[in-house]
C-alpha cells in the first residue's frame, strides 16, 4: 500500500466510516470515502473493512429489534453514497474480467440488503453483476441467464416462506436445459447448506463478504 | 357494495375522519383511504394543494399504474406482517401502508405519503434521476420536492404504528385477523434467529451435525416440559423446529412427518409430567386429521407452537398450582445464583418452606432431586461456556458456582455422560 497514513490511522479512519454507516450519517461517509480513495487507500480495504462492516452491522440491529426499517433504509443510504464513490474506480481498476453474473431476491420476498452487498462484493472482485431487482420469478430468473449469457446464476432470499422459490427457479432451468450452462450460488440468513445440498444449488455463501471466494472457486478461478 | 361500506363508514363517523385529520396535523404526511381497487374515497387537505407531488406525477400512462403497483405489493406486506409497511415509492419517497379489512377481506387501505428522511437538498442525483423520465412536468415535480415533509427515523416509526391503528379503526371488527399473520411471521422470525445460531457455531454445517443436534434438544425440551418450564421449553422448541425446518423445508411431505415426530415428542413429554393419556392422544388424533388441510410449513410449525402452549397449559392445571408457585420461584432463584454457594438451606429460605419440605416437593413434582436440579442448571450453563469460548475448564468451573475444577467434572460427566473435555471436542 503506497498511502501517507500510518496504520493505526487506517484503522481508525474505518472505524470512523463504519460507525457513519451505522449511524446513518451520510455526510461522513462521503467526505472519509473521497478522503481515503484520494490519499489511496486500497479500494477493498474501504468496501471491505469499513463500508460493508457498518452495513453488517445494522442488519444485526434490525434482526434484533433496535432498528426499525426507515433505520435500515438510512444505512444502506450511506452505503450507498460511499458505493457511488467507489464503483467507478473499481469497475476501471478490474476491466479485463468477463464473467457475468445474474442476481436476485426471489419471488415475494422484498429484502434486498444483503443481495446488495454481494453485488457491491463481487464487483469489487471483477465481476459483471446483472441485478434482477426483488421480488424475481422463476421465469424473470432463467430469461436473464438466457439473455444475458450468465456464468453464474445467484439467489437471495430471507425468509423460510419464499426459500421454495429457489428450488423451482433451479427445477425451471433444470427444464430449459441450462442447468448446467449455468452455475448456480443460493444465499441468505434462512438459507444453509443443507438445503443449497437438498435442492441442487452448486453452492452456498455463508456471508455477503466471502460471496467472490465462493463464485471464483465455483469457476475454478484462482482466488 | 364494498365501496359505499367504507364511504360510508367516513360519512357515519365524525369522530374517524377528526383522527385522520389530526394524524396529518401532528406528522406533516398527507393521508389519504383508498379503496382496494385503488380510487381515493378519502384524503387529507394538503393533497388538495396543486403542487401535492403524488398527483402531479401521476402521469397518463404508466407512472399511475406503477405507483398503484407498489401500494398493491406494499398492503400485500403489510398483511403478511400483520403491520404498517413503511417502504419507498417508485420516486424513492417514502410512503407509509396500512390494510383495511371487512371480515377478513381487503376493502381498501390508508397510505400515508409522500414524505422523506433526509432533507430535499440532500438528495443525491441517482435518487432524483426517476424524476427526470416525466420530462413534461420535470420542473413543477422538482419544485413539489421542496415542500414534501422531512420525518425523522423515530417519527416514521411511531406514525406507522399510528396509521395501523387507524387502519384498526376503519376496519370490521378490527384487524384481529392480521395478529395470526403477526404471530406466525414472530415465530419464522425465531426460528431463523436459531438457524443463524446453529451456522455461527457450526461451520460444516451438514445432515450428521443436523441430527446428532436435534437428539440434544429433544432430550432437552423433554426435560423442560417436565420441569415445566415454559420459556426454556419454547426455546428448544424454536431450535427444533429450525433443525428440522433445515433438513426438508424443500420437501413437505417430510417436513410433515418430522412434525409429526416432534409431536409424539412433546406428547410424551407431557404425559410424563402428569397429563392424561387420553388427553394425549386426542391431540395426536387432530393432528392427522387436521394436518391434512394444512399446506405450507408456516401453519405446520404455529401448530406445533399452539400444541407446546396447550400442553404447557394442562401440566400447570393438572399440577398442584401452590406448588407450582413455588417451583417456579425455586427454578427462578437457581438460575439466578446459579454461580453462588446454594445451599438447600438458603433457597428454601427464599421460598418460605422448610428445607426438607422443599426438597419433598422438588421430588414428587420434578421426580429428581434438589441437588440434581442445581447441578442441571450449572451444567447448562457451562454447556454454553464451553461450546462458544476458549475458556479454561478450570474457570468456566468458577463460573458456574463450583469452586473446585475436579468436583465439577464429577458432576458434569454424572449430568451429562461424558467429560466436559469430551463435550467440547464434540461441539467443535
Amino acid at each position: 500500500m503506497n498511502h501517507r497514513f500510518q496504520e493505526p490511522e487506517i484503522h481508525e479512519m474505518l472505524r470512523t466510516l463504519s460507525q457513519a454507516v451505522v449511524m446513518r450519517d451520510c455526510k461522513t461517509v462521503q467526505e472519509l470515502t473521497e478522503r481515503m480513495v484520494d490519499e489511496k487507500v486500497d479500494l477493498f480495504v474501504i468496501l471491505n473493512q469499513g463500508l460493508n462492516p457498518g452495513m453488517l452491522w445494522a442488519c444485526e440491529q434490525f434482526r434484533k429489534g433496535t432498528f426499525h426499517v426507515p433505520e435500515l433504509l438510512m444505512s444502506s443510504r450511506a452505503l450507498k453514497i460511499g458505493m457511488n464513490i467507489l464503483r467507478p474506480l473499481i469497475r476501471d481498476r478490474e476491466k479485463d474480467v468477463v464473467d457475468r453474473v445474474v442476481i436476485g431476491t426471489v419471488k415475494f420476498d422484498l429484502h434486498d440488503i444483503g443481495k446488495n452487498l454481494v453485488i457491491i462484493v463481487l464487483e469489487g472482485n471483477g465481476f459483471e453483476v446483472i441485478d434482477l431487482g426483488v421480488d424475481v420469478s422463476p421465469e424473470k430468473f432463467v430469461r436473464a441467464v438466457e439473455k444475458h449469457e450468465a456464468h453464474i446464476l445467484a439467489m437471495s432470499s430471507l425468509l423460510t416462506s419464499t426459500m421454495g422459490w429457489m428450488k423451482s427457479t433451479l427445477e425451471l432451468l433444470r427444464e430449459a436445459g441450462m442447468k448446467r450452462v449455468v452455475r448456480t450460488i443460493i444465499g441468505g440468513a434462512p438459507v444453509t447448506s443443507v438445503f443449497a445440498h437438498n435442492i441442487g444449488a452448486d453452492a452456498y455463501c455463508a456471508e455477503a463478504t466471502s460471496a467472490a471466494e465462493t463464485v471464483k472457486k465455483l469457476l475454478g478461478i484462482e482466488a | 357494495m364494498i365501496v359505499s361500506h367504507l364511504s360510508t363508514k367516513l360519512r357515519e363517523n365524525g369522530g374517524i375522519t377528526h383522527q385522520l385529520r389530526s394524524f396529518t396535523q401532528s406528522t406533516g404526511i398527507p393521508l389519504r383511504v383508498l379503496d382496494s381497487k385503488g380510487r381515493e374515497v378519502w384524503k387529507s387537505a394538503i393533497c388538495l394543494r396543486k403542487n401535492f407531488f403524488c398527483h402531479l406525477s401521476r402521469g397518463k400512462g404508466e407512472k399511475g399504474g406503477f405507483c398503484r403497483a407498489i401500494h398493491k405489493k406494499a398492503v400485500r406486506e403489510s398483511i403478511r406482517w400483520g403491520e404498517a409497511t413503511i417502504r419507498t415509492c417508485c420516486y424513492s419517497l417514502m410512503q407509509i401502508t396500512a390494510p383495511i379489512m371487512n371480515h377478513g377481506t381487503l376493502v381498501g387501505y390508508l397510505i400515508a405519503s409522500p414524505f422523506l428522511l433526509v432533507d430535499p437538498s440532500e438528495l443525491q442525483p441517482d435518487e432524483l434521476s426517476s424524476l427526470h423520465r416525466i420530462s413534461e412536468k420535470k420542473r413543477l415535480l422538482e419544485k413539489a420536492i421542496l415542500s414534501i415533509p422531512v420525518v425523522k427515523d423515530e417519527e416514521a416509526n411511531q406514525s406507522a404504528k399510528d396509521l395501523f391503528r387507524l387502519a384498526e379503526a376503519l376496519s370490521d371488527p378490527d384487524l384481529s385477523c392480521l395478529r395470526e399473520a403477526r404471530e406466525i411471521q414472530e415465530l419464522q422470525g425465531k426460528i431463523v434467529d436459531q438457524i443463524l445460531n446453529f451456522k455461527a457455531l457450526d461451520k460444516d454445517f451438514n445432515p450428521q451435525s443436523l441430527s446428532r443436534l436435534f437428539y440434544e434438544q429433544e432430550r432437552e425440551i423433554i426435560a423442560r416440559i417436565r420441569l415445566g418450564d415454559r420459556v426454556g421449553a419454547k426455546e428448544i422448541l424454536h431450535r427444533l423446529l429450525a433443525i428440522v425446518l433445515s433438513e426438508h423445508l424443500e420437501n413437505f411431505e417430510l417436513l410433515k412427518i418430522s412434525i409429526l415426530e416432534l409431536l409424539i415428542i412433546l406428547t410424551r413429554a407431557a404425559v410424563e409430567a402428569g397429563t392424561k393419556i387420553e388427553e394425549v392422544l386426542g391431540m395426536r388424533y387432530r393432528f392427522i386429521t387436521e394436518s391434512a388441510a394444512i399446506k405450507d410449513q408456516e401453519d405446520l410449525c404455529i401448530w406445533v407452537a399452539h400444541l407446546l402452549e396447550n400442553l404447557m397449559d394442562g401440566i400447570y392445571q393438572t399440577r398442584h398450582a401452590k406448588n407450582y408457585q413455588r417451583l417456579e420461584k425455586t427454578l427462578g432463584f437457581i438460575e439466578a445464583h446459579y454461580n453462588e454457594s446454594i445451599p438447600v438451606e438458603r433457597i428454601a429460605k427464599e421460598v418460605y418452606l422448610s428445607p426438607s419440605r422443599l426438597s419433598h416437593i422438588v421430588k414428587d413434582e420434578l421426580g429428581i432431586t434438589l441437588r440434581e436440579c442445581v447441578s442441571k442448571v450449572r451444567v447448562d450453563k457451562a454447556k454454553n461456556l464451553l461450546k462458544e469460548k476458549e475458556l479454561p475448564i478450570s474457570q468456566i468451573a468458577l463460573e458456574v458456582g463450583y469452586p473446585d475444577q475436579s468436583y465439577f467434572t464429577k458432576v458434569f460427566k454424572k449430568v451429562e455422560k461424558c467429560t466436559p473435555n469430551a463435550f467440547r471436542e464434540k461441539a467443535f
